[in-house]
């Protein structure tokens, strides 16, 4: 097993587990959007549906 | 739309649908296809072709897939053609969401088999048949796929396929006939943590195997890892084949364009989050892929055999080289059976993903109930099995089919499925529903990706694959060749296989039937739409 090897799978290996574990604490704890969606998405609900 | 028990079906949490579209992708290429590509590339030059594939490719395309499912959910669409119909509102648009149907039910009718295959394997690993001294491998192998020649696996009993097959369409289909909530999910939250479990407790078994032979110093867990993940030579980076592998393999891992998300996201709520959702389900799925699959096979095949073990192909890794592995180590029989029931598992939760397509077609363009509508693709898909297990030399039929449908259809309705978001539908439309009810932001770079990069990628890849392994070609622009591959000459031409045709033949059929079908249903949906008086209202 060479340095760049252990760097691959380090990298690869940690990186996918940060990103499931991440995405899973985002999803447990029902976070919700802390970023205005507001020029996406309207605020009222009346106006979702007249878009 | 019609009213059928569809209208019924929902998610019963949140956690379900990620669970069950995250057990859709995790199949048998996480832990067998993806290693083998990856040492046979060079670990680094592959991985980072890999990543620039899922951020480009893989997860741009799982929210499209997740956003026009909810979207056509919410006008009381659940099937492909159902959701391309009312969200382009074309004529041709429902036959193009055929492929969204043809392309899992057709990939069911092998993928069952190999299914079965995990549960016999299963069965002799538990037993202890497979540990005994001088068992060949090969010729079991053989002797229970029938690949020695056709009607050869033709057999049922606790060493044949028959049972087992019989077992897993079974298993299939009662999970099916109990609907989304109380069948595909109930399986999919307890059999995606069994799974992550069985794939960590089997990892931890690599790792911990040092150097079994002391006569071969050389073949420790360390070279093992090596040869998964040493980067070889970084100018592979060049390779086109290599880019072609990488952006496959997230193709096929993350199940887009197979038709399971687009009728899963559609039984969302309209202000139900999908970007988090999505992005959530292809990490489960990348986590068991490079996390678990990475660590697992190509190492403990080196271990015990060496670099030859590694190349045997997936078939081969999986029921050759590794329950030989798994005779040669210490509790072997244990993690045998743990590994053949963590391959079913996953095989499980993907062929359940293939069959709901086409039931929700069924019951929503025919007005068909469960009942009749479970009937009916169990004949049609039966047939197809039955095909692919009686002409089973060489497995030339499931290699036809797998190459036919599980993969040019499946790259194709991929690229379709990116094509109508970006540039049919628009991508600010669509990134505007992407966001409903977002619980995460897209970073804005994707309006970029969606709008350009990725549909001229998938174009690019998907001409690049059928000229290399349709028509040919060498991959070169100085001295280009072409000459047609085994594909087309199995077709035409004086090596023609009668196998091949036949299958190829049972597939033409497939897609008139789902033609008909999708012109029927077209028929009804507009004469419901008349009466109410415009699509979804």
């Amino acid at each position: 097993m060479t340095t760049a090897g252990w760097v691959t799978m380090i990298a690869s290996v940690g990186g996918v587990t940060f990103f499931f574990v991440w995405c899973i604490w985002r999803v447990v704890r029902g976070h919700k959007p802390d970023h205005g969606l507001a020029h996406i998405e309207p605020v009222k609900r009346e106006e979702t549906e007249q878009r | 739309m019609t009213e059928t028990r569809q209208h019924h079906e929902a998610w019963g949490s949140r956690l379900g649908i990620i669970m069950a579209v995250a057990g859709s992708a995790v199949g048998l290429g996480n832990f067998l296809r993806f290693p083998g590509l990856a040492a046979q590339y060079g670990g680094g030059p592959f991985m980072i072709a890999y990543f620039t594939a899922l951020l480009l490719i893989g997860i741009p395309v799982s929210w499209v897939e997740w956003s026009l499912g909810r979207q056509g959910g919410a006008r009381g669409y659940h099937s492909s053609p159902g959701i391309f119909h009312a969200l382009i509102g074309k004529p041709w648009a429902k036959y193009a969401g055929m492929l969204g149907v043809l392309v899992p039910v057709g990939i069911y009718c092998y993928y069952v088999l190999i299914e079965s295959w995990c549960l016999g394997y299963a069965w002799q690993a538990l037993i202890g048949a497979m540990a005994t001294p001088g068992f060949d491998y090969g010729a079991f192998f053989a002797a229970l796929t029938g690949a020695a020649r056709d009607g050869a696996g033709l057999h049922f009993g606790l060493g044949a396929v028959g049972l087992w097959l019989a077992a897993v369409m079974l298993i299939n289909f009662w999970f099916i006939y109990r609907g989304i909530s109380k069948g595909i999910e109930r399986v999919c939250v307890y059999a995606m943590p069994v799974l992550i479990v069985i794939g960590l407790v089997i990892v931890i078994r690599v790792l911990t195997l040092g150097t079994p032979d002391a006569s071969k110093p050389e073949q420790n867990v360390l070279a093992g890892l090596g040869r998964m993940w040493n980067p070889g030579d970084w100018a592979r980076l060049a390779d086109p084949q290599l880019w072609l592998a990488a952006a496959g393999q997230i193709f096929f891992t993350l199940s887009v364009g197979a038709g399971a998300i687009i009728k899963y996201a559609s039984y969302l709520k309209p202000d139900d989050d999908v970007v988090l959702s999505s992005t959530t389900a292809a990490a489960a799925n990348e986590f068991c892929e490079v996390g678990l699959g990475g660590m697992m096979t190509v190492p403990a095949a080196y271990v015990f055999f060496g670099a030859a073990a590694v190349g045997g192909g997936t078939f081969g890794l999986a029921f050759q080289v590794l329950p030989n592995v798994f005779a040669h180590m210490a509790f072997g029989g244990l993690f045998a059976t743990l590994f053949f029931v963590l391959l079913f598992l996953a095989a499980l939760t993907s062929s359940l993903s293939m069959l709901q397509p086409g039931i929700a077609f069924l019951e929503e363009g025919l007005g068909l109930q469960r009942r009749a509508s479970v009937a009916l693709l169990g004949f049609v898909t039966s047939v197809g099995t039955m095909l692919v297990w009686w002409f089973s030399g060489d497995l030339k039929a499931l290699d036809t089919i797998d190459f036919w449908i599980g993969t040019v259809a499946l790259f194709l309705n991929g690229t379709l499925l990116t094509v109508v978001f970006s540039w049919v539908l628009g991508v600010e439309p669509g990134w505007i529903e992407a966001h409903r009810g977002a619980e995460m932001r897209i970073p804005d770079i994707f309006r970029v990706v969606l709008r350009y990069i990725t549909p001229t990628l998938l174009l690019l890849i998907f001409s690049t694959f059928v000229l290399k392994n349709v028509f040919g070609w060498n991959l070169s622009f100085s001295a280009p060749t072409f000459a047609p591959s085994g594909y087309i000459t199995d077709l035409v031409g004086s090596k023609a296989s009668g196998t091949a045709r036949v299958t190829v033949l049972f597939i033409l059929l497939l897609a008139v039937y789902g033609t008909l079908l999708v012109k029927l249903s077209g028929e009804r949906w507009a004469a419901a739409e008349a009466k109410k008086g415009g699509v979804g209202r």
